[in-house]
């Protein structure tokens, strides 16, 4: 699949979040490198917020128990919306590019809601982790 | 299906949280998250409909939607673990499940609008 091909589909209307990367590329190798680079980006960024929430709640073990829960049960989620997601690509050669947009995709959306808990208010409701 | 408050055997877990709370306190649906899941299983079943004859593709967003139910329950109940056994509980833990039921909406909806030859469109028109 050449660069123009990701243009194409999002000219086609398509215009999830994953599209909004930018992953320009001569080879599909390319293109693979840059998804997968989004994607572990995105997850880099999630484990630095995991662990700064899990540090404030180191005092309070009933509820990092729950963090961890929540935790555990996104990442399956997050595998089998990706391969309910890249369903369509399995056997291409644009397969493991798709599966990194969805991963990307995921990712930062997780990234924003852990993002939220770092920056709510004492007195919040349903804001479980203490501020720094 | 996938729905919340009713005695369908499609339910896949109660959204109801018992709670410690007062007598005179419900644990009944509140009206919001009735509606924001009223619209999620609305938006499921236009693409599981748009799947009837893949079976397999099928499976994959049955899977990915009971991955999220569960998700969306683990994820409330750390939200409000700061609220546990106050009378508040249940209003804040639906307000969650609303804000996680009306994202899940959101995203569902994009594989309705997604073009067959658009990348990751798993239920093309």
């Amino acid at each position: 699949m050449r660069r123009t091909g990701i243009l194409i589909a999002a000219c086609l209307g398509f215009a999830p979040p994953a599209l909004a990367l930018d992953c320009p590329g001569e080879t599909q190798a390319a293109m693979d490198q840059c998804a997968d680079a989004a994607y572990r980006k995105a997850d880099d960024a999630l484990n630095k917020e995991y662990q700064e929430i899990t540090r404030r709640l180191k005092d309070d073990t009933a509820t990092a128990k729950l963090l961890v829960s929540a935790q555990k049960a996104w990442i399956a989620f997050r595998d089998a919306e990706c391969a309910f997601s890249s369903s369509a690509n399995v056997g291409g050669t644009i397969y493991p590019m798709v599966y990194s947009y969805c991963l990307e995709r995921v990712t930062s959306a997780r990234v924003k809601e852990l993002g939220v808990y770092l920056k709510c208010a004492e007195g919040d409701l349903g804001c479980p982790v203490p501020g720094e | 299906m996938f729905g919340h408050g009713s005695a369908s055997p499609c339910r896949l877990s109660p959204t109801n949280v018992p709670t410690r709370a007062r007598t005179g306190s419900t644990n009944a649906p509140r009206p919001t998250t009735k509606k924001a899941d009223d619209a999620l299983n609305g938006v499921y079943r236009d693409i599981t409909r748009r799947l009837k004859d893949d079976a397999a593709t099928t499976k994959l967003l049955v899977g990915a939607q009971k991955a999220w139910i569960q998700f969306r329950d683990a994820e409330c109940t750390f939200a409000n673990s700061d609220n546990a056994g106050g009378s508040i509980y249940p209003m804040v833990y639906n307000g969650c499940l609303t804000r996680l039921t009306k994202a899940r909406t959101h995203d569902l909806q994009l594989y309705l609008k997604c073009s067959d030859d658009a990348l990751g469109c798993p239920a093309p028109k």
